[in-house]
């Protein structure tokens, strides 16, 4: 950094800013410094932009990360990688990257900070010390001191070896079990209720039916497994496979499906319930099939469903009820079908009964059938003895007590009131790849309970850049991006062939930055926890000895040089079916219904004619929070306006780009309106990724102070409006069955700024 | 290059790898894609249309530049020769299709100073990945296209794979009447999208 740059920054803020880039200051000028290998240089490995992981190859140039393209040999991504994956050389000559540990030393989120060395680092996470005149404790006095879940290790996306070396192997051997991760501001609801259901996997393979009603999926714009599940369905349309999509919104997948049918926000339970109600009135049913397969009568179904008519859920819904009977004629008629779903459907009030009748159609529909198809995934071995999984756990993961009926796991968006209500104290609170500040809902309260230091004693973010919440920690770790890190990974194809694959280095750790994995092996060796392996690159090498048939194909070699290792002698497997649990006892026995039931929202009931229900969605080009401070993404989306239908525009008097008031009952957000005739009159839909304010320049337009001017296209950024973040208007709710949070649930009410 | 527009998805993915294979930087753009809603609630419908430059026959940018720094090459690339290239500007305006831009004003970094796309005031635009043809491979955007909506390969050869996949159906262009005779073709079956394309370059 300059010393302009310096002085500039220092007269803005106090002298201890001042005192803090002073010490920055004292470091060479260009912390990146690549190293200078071959001219043009190959390697294979893998993406971590999002959770699809695909296969990729990464070109260098005079040893700089110039291109990634996506390896051919995989038969998930089959050569080809999306727009996130290449913008992943964004991730590590991001000019805001963090390239050294870092001490916080004025108030928690003052922005004041001192460049430490690892060594003081580690000794302050190990051993404790002081964070501005408070004490604070290690790992080392929590593990020796009896109460090892007072170490609390919240993560938001570690996947493969990462996964199995920190969580367990690393965590277990601590013995801790204060374990927070993301998956109730994710897919939570969805997932509760396959628990709740039993296995419904169908015994057909999704790509081989004839027709597909997707609930709320962003199948091809943003899906889970993004370009694997785009070549399938690409193929599967080629083949003229009927896509009916019900969404709030116009999405990509909705405008390539055959029809879009919008639907109210948080009525798509009504909907499947209606046509279940046709299927059954129609007799397009086989009653030995469904009492084979699930556990109720054929009565008890018919009784259950006679009032959930079309016309019952027009009125509900908005969806025309003859539109309704068709669909499930031709659903009901059609060889095979299968539905879809995701957050649209399922992240609501009524998300886990909505899935549930989900599984309920494809029940009836004949679809799920008497066996269960099995495809093999990627099985690494591991030859190191795993601990066993700890019961020590502090009581803040499970909302309060009888909140939720289902209130297993962890519903990690909640950990923070918890705390607050004093539940629990963590006296280490670890912060690993995620941002809850950002991520969750209501943004300023999750900032002041972080800023609290009574409740969370010492908060270590370990990040690869600044973030909403890394800005509030005590100590800041800096991690290898994903592109200079070993992770071993494993998953299948749709066919049941499973992928061996490894995600390897493109060149080392730029500036002090080290791969997390690596630092874990490090602290549990000085705890002495003996885990068996001291590196993720030794932990790697020793399981592809281990694992069958990587060592006779070539072993690490092999899988370092081609990217890939396939299990080509895997088959498909058929097991009989377990009953589905369409009736659960364990919903009702907790006051819910047993079947899946309607269940309408107690403030969407009656919307006053400003009020509007706020829901969210994801663009092809971001992930939810992490893809900001590539400049190749933002240039193409940078700004997220708000979708107001035109009718619902003109009655409240708003025009394309007029700047708009949303109020919730925690807040207000301002943002332009969008007027579209892609979305439904009762919603109003924002996309999330925007809006950052502690990430860096090409995100929110302001170099973080640890800027370190590398990028020639700084300069050219010509967008002004970073977007809007609509986390901060939408509370922490649970739904109250899984304690999910109902991401689209969120009655605004809205007004044209003049 | 022949785009297959039922195909296309809307992923950018095209967008970012031209950007990184070509080094092209911020506020420049060799490919983009484009998007359009069409119809009423809840009839609605919304198209997206990839753009490039199209390698006419009958290049108007060609015809524009005083000092003739725009070439048809004998492969059928219509080129730009950076040494020639007065930074003039009137090939912006001649294209009918928005597919050139001026380089910034900006000293590159090191590592991308050698991509012609970076030289200083220069006109630039998409050379279909020449050096990748030169050694077999598709251009970038072709290359990654996640739904193959992207062909490329060479029309005259029935056996070509692009040929193969046409399939002899009938191809158009883009504002056909300007009469520019594009190389680049698009395959879809509602016509009613050149329309739009049309409107969208006269915004």
């Amino acid at each position: 950094m300059k010393r302009r740059e310096f002085v500039q920054i220092a007269t803005i803020g106090s002298a201890a800013i001042f005192q803090a880039c002073e010490s920055l200051e004292s470091e060479p000028e260009n912390k990146i410094e690549v190293p200078v290998g071959q001219e043009k240089e190959e390697i294979a490995s893998a993406c971590w932009q999002c959770v699809s992981r695909c296969s990729i190859l990464a070109y260098k140039k005079k040893g700089r990360l110039v291109k990634i393209e996506g390896n051919p040999l995989s038969l998930r991504n089959e050569g080809k990688v999306c727009a996130k994956g290449q913008a992943g050389i964004n991730q590590i000559y991001n000019p805001d990257r963090l390239l050294y540990p870092l001490r916080r030393i004025g108030e928690r989120g003052s922005g004041k900070w001192e460049k430490i060395s690892w060594e003081t680092a580690l000794d302050l996470i190990l051993n404790g010390g002081e964070i501005e005149g408070s004490k604070v404790k290690g790992l080392r006095t929590i593990h020796n001191g009896g109460n090892p879940e007072k170490f609390l290790f919240h993560y938001g996306r570690m996947v493969g070896t990462d996964y199995t070396i920190i969580i367990n192997y690393f965590l277990r051997a601590f013995g801790t079990s204060s374990i927070g991760n993301h998956d109730s501001i994710c897919s939570r609801a969805g997932s509760i209720a396959r628990m709740l259901t039993g296995d419904v996997t169908s015994s057909k393979k999704f790509d081989d039916v004839d027709i597909i009603l997707n609930f709320g999926r962003s199948l091809i714009d943003a899906g889970i497994d993004h370009i694997p599940i785009i070549r399938r369905v690409s193929r599967m349309r080629a083949r003229g496979v009927k896509l009916y999509t019900f969404d709030v919104r116009l999405s990509n997948t909705a405008a390539k499906s055959d029809k879009w049918i919008p639907v109210k926000p948080g009525t798509d339970l009504a909907v499947v319930l209606a046509l279940c109600h046709v299927l059954m009135r129609e007799g397009l049913y086989n009653k030995e099939d469904i009492e084979q397969t699930s556990n109720v009568k054929i009565e008890d179904l018919i009784t259950h469903l006679e009032p959930y008519t079309p016309q019952w859920a027009e009125e509900i819904s908005g969806v025309p009820a003859n539109l309704l009977e068709k669909i499930a004629i031709e659903y009901g008629k059609a060889n095979s079908g299968a539905c879809t779903s995701f957050r649209g459907a399922f992240m609501h009030f009524n998300g886990v009964q909505t899935q549930r009748a989900i599984y309920m159609l494809d029940v009836i529909a004949g679809n799920i059938g008497p066996e269960v198809r099995r495809t093999k995934r990627a099985q690494w071995n591991f030859p190191f003895p795993m601990p066993e999984r700890p019961e020590a756990r502090l009581p803040v993961f499970n909302g309060d007590k009888g909140q939720f009926a289902v209130p297993d796991g962890s519903i990690s968006h909640q950990i923070l009131t918890q705390i607050k209500k004093g539940r629990g104290i963590p006296e280490l609170y670890l912060v690993y790849c995620h941002n809850p500040v950002y991520a969750n809902g209501n943004c300023n309260e999750n900032i002041e309970i972080y800023k609290d230091t009574s409740k969370i004693p010492f908060l270590v973010s370990v990040d690869v850049a600044m973030s909403e919440t890394t800005e509030l920690a005590d100590l800041i770790l800096p991690d290898a991006s994903f592109l200079e890190r070993w992770t071993a990974e494993g998953k299948g194809t749709a066919d049941g062939i499973p992928e061996y694959y490894f995600r390897q280095p493109v060149h080392d750790p730029l500036g002090e930055s080290r791969n997390f994995v690596d630092v874990v092996c490090h602290l549990a060796n000085e705890l002495d926890l003996n885990l068996g392996f001291d590196s993720a690159r030794d932990f790697i090498e020793e399981a592809c000895k281990a694992t069958e048939g990587i060592a006779e194909a070539g072993g690490f070699e092999y899988i370092k040089k081609h990217g890939i290792w396939h299990d080509k002698t895997a088959q498909v497997e058929f097991v009989k079916r377990e009953k589905v649990n369409l009736f659960s006892e364990r919903l009702n026995k907790s006051g819910h219904a047993g079947l899946p039931s309607w269940m309408s929202h107690p403030d969407h009931k009656k919307l006053n004619n400003n009020e509007l229900i706020m829901t969210t969605f994801k663009v092809p080009v971001h992930t939810h929070s992490r893809t900001q401070n590539c400049k190749w993404l933002m240039e193409i989306y940078h700004e997220n306006p708000a979708w107001i239908n035109a009718a619902t525009a003109d009655r409240l008097g708003i025009k394309e780009n007029d700047w708009i008031k949303l109020e919730s009952s925690i807040g207000e957000l301002i943002t332009k309106a969008r007027v579209t005739q892609g979305v439904h009159p009762n919603a109003i839909s924002i996309s999330h990724h925007l809006g950052h304010w502690a990430f860096g320049e090409f995100a929110s337009g302001e170099k973080s102070f640890i800027n370190i001017e590398n990028d020639s296209d700084s300069k050219l950024v010509w967008w002004e409006n970073n977007g809007a973040h609509l986390n901060k208007i939408i509370p922490n709710y649970g739904d109250p069955i899984s304690g999910a949070m109902c991401w689209n649930d969120t009655v605004v009410s809205v007004t044209k700024i003049s | 290059m022949v785009m297959d527009l039922e195909k296309c998805i809307g992923c950018h993915a095209c967008t970012v790898a031209c950007k990184s294979e070509n080094g092209v930087a911020i506020g420049g753009s060799r490919t983009r894609v484009l998007e359009q809603e069409h119809g009423t609630y809840p009839e609605t419908s919304r198209f997206f249309l990839p753009m490039m430059c199209n390698h006419c026959e009958d290049a108007p940018c060609i015809k524009a530049c005083p000092n003739k720094a725009i070439l048809t090459k004998e492969n059928g690339i219509v080129d730009i020769n950076k040494d020639k290239c007065m930074g003039f500007q009137f090939c912006l305006s001649a294209c009918p299709y928005g597919a050139i831009y001026i380089n910034p004003d900006q000293e590159p970094d090191d590592y991308v100073k050698d991509y012609p796309a970076r030289t200083l005031f220069k006109a630039d635009k998409c050379n279909f990945c020449e050096e990748r043809l030169e050694v077999g491979l598709d251009p970038s955007c072709s290359n990654t296209c996640p739904a193959d909506a992207r062909l490329f390969g060479d029309l005259s050869d029935p056996n070509s794979k692009v040929s193969q996949l046409i399939n002899g159906e009938k191809l158009t262009g883009l504002l056909m009447e300007e009469g520019t005779k594009p190389q680049v073709y698009y395959k879809d079956g509602r016509p009613d999208i050149f329309k739009v394309s049309k409107a969208i370059n006269n915004k």
